[in-house]
This record gives structure tokens, C-alpha cells and sequence, in this order.
């Protein structure tokens, strides 16, 4: 009897321990939960400064929460807004821009650099000349490589920067640019601090200008643990305002299913590139709400268009007849986007819509390649990377798709993969026959749909691969961007929309509709169709206001 | 006894020694450098090369190669990561601790469920009790993990979502990893919010600790009820009865000691199987272990990072095996006399 009794106090409290810890995690929330958000991002940045790259991924972890630029672009309105630039002026003849520069922004207070002045002009003329200048202390840190400044020739487009006085700094272009604000405005064209560049080079470190960094952003870098997650603190001295929350961490989660079951749990907030096949589980939810934009991006098969027999027109041809677009976008995107005539979304207003397009015909492609003198076909490698992108849902998937299309053909594939990292080393070495790739826009300009994979200066920043230059294509280009008048651009990007589609250097599959997941409680987070997101106005709503 | 020793120390050498030829041969077939296979740098200058080909010495002979190889890891070299281009050192001593702690926890808690089980069946032996605890854990056996985690992620987690389903903790719970135990880490650091960030981090545990140690828990189960049926069949036992001891105190204070002996030097050899389990439970709840640091290596072709996990993880098997049977053969009276070993 005296055990019993004994033995039931025990398990009153062992339930009574129990009852302490609650029985549902996410019953109620805590100051320390409220104060911060946590974004489950679908893979990890490879530096910490946005000019260095075009993947984005890197570019979400650090252009809009670290840096900013000069004027940014406000998607909703469709044009141009002043950031760390009050107001600009332009010179009748299109070739001198005048910017007078905010003089209330600091850079970041961090444990390892303290500024001791403002942000001024002397900062951008540094961030700038680090790119176009190849004798700047800074220009070859980091490999040196700038790959989307590179490819829109900003070297040569800008031909001297003048800072007149600490707040006003002039841009002397060498020949009429219509698309420079436009860059400038891009996830790219942050500023960095020179003093920070003075104090590093002094250190002898100067390589940590990308990895420790320090900008102007609404958020401070605090902490980053490869592969798991990054921690950012709110930067109070955040010249637009300090952020509403006080911490935010970028959970590192390259599983789609797991970035779901982390916002369903509630271990996330907000969380990137749902796939499409998940879609209706989130719609069903609803703590949470689904975000949809429709993306100005492109996933294309590209040739490598210098190996053999690859530099042969018909063979591409043959190629781009053989596969069945409207299958591939059903089964890899389950409906969500479009196929694709061209590299340019049909939202873009130089898209052309009379474009001819090569219909799905298996028997003439058999045919084309008979008479390109491979009557049984040949084999080929397919690279795909196991990674997902805003522009592609499952690479892989789509290769094995264009696998089996293509052996109805007799052409025999190989899948080539690696992950993320890796496959973009090894497609510097041009061992591929074709790749899976895709493109999404930075600004709304079309030339950032060619000039950034198509160029011939693309091609030697590594960034076209389809490895293909041509000067004609590359004329067509700077002729649109020398002009300013619309219809006479419109004109040159046709030109060059039906150059793409006469000589087949890739074959564009689909432009995908962005979305992105949000608890309820989050708010102040708008999906940019440009790629990058901000977290500078994110909050949590409160249940009351709910 | 100390023969004994001696012996076991011997084959811990030897084991060692061959796992590292196999990993060593391993090296040998793979694509690519071997010297970027062996030191993780992709990209070495002059310099490095030079001093690469030293340590390495895959200039000389074979035997060279093997032994500079060997004592190159045993140094604690284990070279880059392709992918991260961190020592990966570094990464084991980060990414170590979870896979230990998660272990722990579910070794832990298998002992505590299987023993009273276990007892219990042996004391019902034949009744409802004993088959109804034989036949769920024989069911639980018998369930691969893996499938077990994913029903728990799917009821649990998404459709009930009453448990998180990845990770160790909440993220804006900062805690600075001072001994890689979360608990431990949560009562060292200085949050304001410690009893949120522990309860936070105990949901975190439930579902994989819950889900490793099943496993353990029918093995052990098995092994106590097994144990404590021979012990109850002895002399001294039938002894107390025929005393008039009462059944409990007959059970805890004069079986259950004798029957635990066996019981302990069984588990220990379940640990290679946890080891091993623990891994597929850190892939599906992405706890950031060895298991998964292992997996997303494979993924990436990152050879050294393959081969460290190997040497790691079968030379963790290896010690504490070893360990384990020399903590049997020093705790049990009977074998502390035996030249040879026993199981």
C-alpha cells in the first residue's frame, strides 16, 4: 500500500514535469520569438558581396538586407526611386549623371569595424572604381571577377567618376546609355565602405571585405555557420528607419519539403521556392498564406555551342524540334508557368510576339539529323544540377524528361550531376555538351535578359554558356541600349529575338511563376518579380490586429 | 586479465590498421588528383604542392604512401573540405556532438523503457503481459527507421503539428555552441528566456530521439527479459521464494542486479547499430550531425570529407567496442579470470 502511494506521487510528478513544458510547441509565442523572424532560404551564399555574382541565392542573403544602392527600382510603380541618392540629373546628351547622395546614412557598427565617418561620396566612387578600375587595390580580391558587371561592359560604359564634394558624385559615361540607371539599380551595384577597404588593407586582409562585410543595410551580419544558417541583428541606425524586428536568421534548408515542414511546424516564418507540387498542401493550410509573382526569368537548354557536332546549325535544329515543351512544363512545373518562345517573358514590353516558334515534331527532327549525317543518332552529356531554382523546380527531372524525348530520336543522353557549388566550378571548364540553366531578371530592362548570358563579354566573364559569341548579336544589343527612343529599341531586341531563334544557341523552355510561403503572423514582405527579397519592412502582426 | 588487455589492444591496432588500408586503397581508385583528394586544396600553389607531395609522399612506394597517410589522419589532418574549404577537423568537432548527444539521449532512454519491459515480461512469463510486450516489440523490431520518421514527420509534425520536424532548436534561440550539447549549451549561455529556448529545444528532441531509440528498446526488451528469466530460474532465487520473500523485492533487490550484467555488455554492442541508425534518423529530421554532413558530402563528390566520415565513424565503432568489452571484463567478477574473451 505504502509503495502504491508512494509510486503515484512519483508519476504525479513526472506528469506534473510534463505539464510544465506544455503540450503543443507552437501554443504561444515569446518575446524572444516576436522580436525576430526566421526565413528558410534554399541554399547557402557563396561571399558575402553581391557584385561578385549573379547566383541567387547569394544575392537574397545580401544585396537588400546588408547593402544599398544608389536608386532602387520599386516594382509596383515601375520606376526608379531614390535610395542612398536624394536626386539625380542627366545631361542632355545622355552621357553625364549627377547624383546628390543622402548625408544621414552610417555604415554598419560591427564587432570587428567600428566607422568613424558617414557615408559619402569617396564610398561610391570606391565600390565603383573596385570594378572598372583592373589597377584598384581591390579589383582582383576575391577572383576579381564581376560577372554581371562584366557582361553589361560597365567597364567601358563608364569612362571617369568624379566626386564633386562629399555629397555629390558624377558619373562620365563614354558613349549614351539607356540602360545605366537601370543597372545601377540592380541586386549588383551596392556600396561598400572605403574606410573599411583603407582599414583592411592596412590589416593586410583585404580578402574579408567579402566575407566580413559592412554596408549601409537595414541588417548587421552577426553571425554565419556554413550550410546551417545566418544571423543578422537590426541595424537601429538604419537611415530609412530601423527594422521592426530585432533579429533575422536565414535557416539554410536546400529540401524543399523540409522548408514546408519547417513553416508548418513553425521553426519557419517565411520560406523560399515552395515546388509546385506542394503548392496545394499550403493552399490547404491556413496559418499560412502562398505568394505568387509572375517571375521575369527563363530555364533554357543550352548547347555548348563550340564542341562538335553542337556547332552545327541543323543539329540544333533537329534538337529543338525533338522536344515536347508543353509535356516538360506539365510534368516538372505541374502548371506552374509558361512555356517559352523566347529568352524574354512575354510580359517584357520588347517581347515578340510574331516569333516563329520550332514545333514539337519527332520525325522531322529524325530527318534533320539523317541529313546532318547521323542517321542513328549520337550520345551527349546533359548537365542538370540537383538544385532548385526560382526558374526550375527539379533540373534533373527535366533532363530525364528530355532524355526520354530525345531517344525517341536515337539520341542517347547522359545526365550529368553535381551539386550546386560544384556544378557551377566544373561548367567553367566547358566540358558539356548541354546544360539546364535559366536566367531571372535583375531590372526590368530587356537587355538584362541577353546581354548577362549571351554576350560575347559574358563569355568571358563565364557567365554565357552557351558558348557562343556573336558580334552581329552583340551590335543588335548596343544599338538598343544606345537608343533612348522606345519603339527604335523595341525594333533592335526583335531583331535580335528572331536572331536567338534562327541559330538555336539554346532552346528556351519556360518562364516559372515565383511564389513564396509566409506564416500569417508575418507581414511587410512583398516578392519582388526581380528576384532578391527584402526584409527591411518585414513585422509581426500581432493577434490582435488580425 | 591483463593478457586480456593486451590482447584487445592488439586487435585495436590491427582493426585500425586495416581500416585505414581500405580507406587508404579507397583514395587509390577514385577519380581525379589524388593529391586533391587526399588534402581537399583544389587550387595549390607551387608552394603547397611541394610541401603536399612531402607530407603525402606520393612520390615514394606504396607502403610509404600508406603509412604517411595513416599518420597524416592520426595527427588529426584530415585535410580541406572541397565544399567548404574548412578543415575538416573543424567540421567533425562541430558536427560531432549532436550525433554523440542524440545518442545519448536515445540510448538513455532505451534503457529505460526496455529494462522495466523487459523485466516485466519475465515476470508474466507466459501470460498476456509477456506476449503482448513480445509480439509490439517483435512489430517495433521489425519497423525500418526510416519509414518509422517519416509517419512521425507526416502525423506528428504536419498533420497534428504538435511536434517541430527538423533541427535542434529554434533559430532566434542564439546559443553559443560551447560543449555542442544543446541542453548543456542552453544552462551555460546567458538568455533571458532559458526555460522557453530548453522546452523549445526538448520538442526539437522528442520525434528523433523517439525514433532512434525504438530500435534499441525492443533489442533490449529482448535481452533483459531473456536475462532475467535464467536469472530467475537459479538456486538463490527459488531460495528467497521458498523464504517467503515478497515477489517485488525478490525481483528488484535479488534478480535484477545479476540479470543487468549481461544486459549492459549486449547493449554496448548495439551501439555500432545506433551509431549507424543515427545516422538515417539525422537525415530525415536534419539534425546537423555526422550522419547528415556525411550524406550531403556524398551528394557532392567532397572525397575528403567521404573518407574522413569513414575513418571517423568506424573508428568511433572500433573504440567503443573495445572500450565496452573492457569495461565488462573488468565490471564482471566471473570473466575477470579468463584469458580469453567471451560473449
Amino acid at each position: 500500500m505504502n509503495k502504491i502511494s508512494r509510486l503515484s506521487t512519483k508519476l504525479a510528478l513526472v506528469s506534473a514535469i510534463f505539464a510544465q513544458f506544455g503540450c503543443s510547441p507552437a501554443a504561444e509565442d515569446n518575446t524572444q520569438r516576436e522580436q525576430g523572424l526566421v526565413y528558410c532560404s534554399e541554399g547557402d551564399p557563396s561571399v558575402f558581396n553581391p557584385q561578385l555574382t549573379t547566383i541567387g541565392t547569394t544575392i537574397d542573403a545580401t544585396s537588400n538586407q546588408l547593402y544599398n544602392r544608389l536608386v532602387e527600382y520599386n516594382p509596383r510603380l515601375g520606376k526608379l526611386e531614390p535610395a542612398l541618392a536624394k536626386s539625380w540629373s542627366i545631361s542632355d546628351d545622355g552621357r553625364t549623371y549627377t547624383f546628390a547622395l543622402r548625408d544621414d546614412v552610417v555604415f554598419h557598427q560591427t564587432k570587428y569595424f567600428k566607422p568613424s565617418r558617414r557615408f559619402s561620396a569617396t564610398d561610391v566612387a570606391f565600390s565603383f572604381n573596385r570594378i572598372i578600375t583592373p589597377t584598384h587595390p581591390y579589383h582582383d580580391i576575391s577572383g576579381g571577377n564581376y560577372p554581371f558587371f562584366n557582361s553589361i561592359d560597365l567597364a567601358n560604359t563608364i569612362n571617369r567618376i568624379e566626386v564633386i564634394d562629399p555629397h555629390t558624385i558624377t558619373f562620365h559615361l563614354s558613349s549614351r546609355d539607356s540602360s545605366f540607371l537601370a543597372n545601377l539599380a540592380t541586386d549588383f551595384a551596392v556600396i561598400l565602405s572605403q574606410e573599411y577597404g583603407d582599414y583592411l588593407l592596412s590589416a593586410g586582409q583585404p580578402q574579408l571585405i567579402d566575407i566580413k562585410p559592412v554596408g549601409t543595410g537595414p541588417f548587421i551580419l552577426e553571425s554565419h555557420y556554413k550550410d546551417n544558417f545566418i544571423r543578422y541583428k537590426s541595424n537601429d541606425l538604419y537611415w530609412a528607419g530601423a527594422p521592426k524586428i530585432k533579429q533575422l536568421v536565414y535557416d539554410i534548408t536546400p529540401k524543399s519539403t523540409n522548408r514546408i515542414a519547417k513553416i508548418m511546424t513553425g521553426d519557419c516564418d517565411v520560406s523560399a521556392l515552395p515546388q509546385s507540387s506542394e503548392l496545394d498542401v499550403i493552399r490547404r493550410n491556413i496559418k499560412l498564406e502562398l505568394q505568387v509573382q509572375t517571375g521575369l526569368n527563363v530555364a533554357y537548354w543550352a548547347f555548348n555551342n563550340q564542341a562538335p557536332p553542337f556547332d552545327r546549325l541543323i543539329v540544333r535544329q533537329a534538337l529543338a524540334h525533338a522536344i515536347n515543351k508543353r509535356a516538360i512544363v506539365k510534368a516538372v512545373y505541374y502548371g506552374s508557368a509558361t512555356t517559352a518562345k523566347t529568352v524574354l517573358p512575354p510580359l517584357s514590353w520588347a517581347y515578340h510576339r510574331q516569333l516563329p516558334i520550332y514545333e514539337y515534331n519527332p520525325r522531322k527532327a529524325r530527318k534533320m539529323l539523317a541529313d546532318a549525317g547521323f542517321p542513328n543518332g549520337f550520345e551527349m552529356t546533359l548537365w542538370a544540377a540537383p538544385a532548385q531554382r526560382i526558374y526550375n523546380p527539379n533540373a534533373v527531372k527535366m533532363a530525364e524528361l528530355i532524355q526520354g524525348q530525345l531517344a525517341e530520336i536515337g539520341v542517347k543522353v547522359k545526365i550529368v550531376s553535381y551539386g550546386w557549388g560544384v556544378f557551377m566550378n566544373k561548367l567553367n571548364e566547358y566540358q558539356y555538351d548541354s546544360v539546364l540553366l535559366g536566367w531571372t531578371a535583375d531590372n526590368s530592362d530587356p537587355d538584362n535578359f541577353f546581354r548577362p548570358i549571351l554576350s560575347c563579354a559574358a563569355l568571358m566573364s563565364g557567365n554565357n554558356r552557351v558558348n557562343w559569341c556573336q558580334p552581329q548579336f552583340d551590335q543588335l544589343l548596343n544599338a538598343a541600349s544606345g537608343h533612348t527612343n522606345l519603339s527604335q529599341r523595341v525594333d533592335f531586341y526583335r531583331q535580335a529575338q528572331q536572331m536567338l531563334y534562327d541559330e538555336v544557341p539554346l532552346v528556351p523552355i519556360a518562364h516559372a511563376l515565383r511564389f513564396q510561403v509566409r506564416d500569417r503572423t508575418v507581414g511587410g514582405i512583398s516578392l519582388n518579380p526581380y528576384g532578391g527579397i527584402s526584409f527591411a519592412k518585414s513585422h509581426r502582426i500581432t493577434k490582435k490586429s488580425f | 586479465m591483463w593478457f586480456y588487455v593486451a590482447r584487445r589492444f592488439n586487435l585495436f591496432v590491427l582493426t585500425l590498421a586495416i581500416l585505414f588500408l581500405l580507406v587508404f586503397l579507397m583514395h587509390k581508385a577514385l577519380p581525379g588528383d589524388p593529391l586533391i583528394n587526399l588534402s581537399g586544396i583544389t587550387n595549390p600553389t607551387f608552394h603547397q604542392l611541394e610541401l603536399l607531395d612531402q607530407q603525402y609522399q606520393l612520390d615514394g612506394s606504396v607502403i610509404n604512401q600508406y603509412l604517411a597517410f595513416a599518420t597524416e589522419r592520426l595527427s588529426g589532418n584530415f585535410g580541406l573540405s572541397l565544399t567548404s574549404a574548412q578543415p575538416i577537423l573543424n567540421e567533425i568537432t562541430q558536427r560531432l556532438p549532436a550525433t554523440i548527444e542524440l545518442c545519448i539521449y536515445a540510448m538513455i532512454l532505451a534503457l529505460l523503457v526496455g529494462i522495466p519491459f523487459g523485466v516485466l515480461a519475465a515476470f508474466r512469463y507466459k501470460k498476456m503481459t509477456d506476449l503482448l510486450i513480445v509480439s509490439v516489440s517483435l512489430v517495433f523490431y521489425s519497423i525500418p527507421i526510416f519509414w518509422l520518421g517519416v509517419i512521425g514527420i507526416m502525423f506528428l509534425g504536419l498533420e497534428f503539428q504538435l511536434l517541430p520536424v527538423a533541427g535542434r532548436l529554434n533559430l532566434l534561440y542564439q546559443i553559443e555552441p560551447i560543449t555542442g550539447f544543446t541542453l548543456i549549451d542552453i544552462m551555460l549561455s546567458d538568455l533571458t528566456s532559458k526555460a522557453q529556448a530548453l522546452r523549445d529545444a526538448f520538442f526539437h528532441l522528442v520525434m528523433p530521439t523517439v525514433t532512434l531509440a525504438l530500435f534499441p528498446i525492443t533489442v533490449v526488451i529482448r535481452i533483459t527479459r531473456a536475462a532475467m528469466l535464467e536469472e530467475l530460474n537459479t538456486n538463490h532465487i527459488k531460495a528467497a521464494e521458498a523464504r517467503g520473500v515478497s515477489p517485488l523485492i525478490i525481483v528488484l533487490h535479488h534478480a535484477l542486479p545479476n540479470a543487468m550484467q549481461p544486459v549492459l555488455a549486449q547493449v554496448s554492442l548495439q551501439l555500432s547499430t545506433l551509431l549507424t541508425s543515427a545516422m538515417v534518423t539525422e537525415v530525415i529530421f536534419s539534425w546537423p550531425g555526422i550522419g547528415t554532413w556525411l550524406m550531403s558530402a556524398i551528394y557532392q563528390r567532397d572525397f575528403p570529407v567521404i573518407s574522413a566520415g569513414i575513418l571517423i565513424c568506424a573508428g568511433l565503432i572500433i573504440v567503443i567496442s573495445i572500450v565496452s568489452d573492457l569495461i565488462a571484463i573488468v565490471g564482471t567478477t566471473k570473466r575477470r579470470s579468463l584469458r580469453h574473451g567471451k560473449n
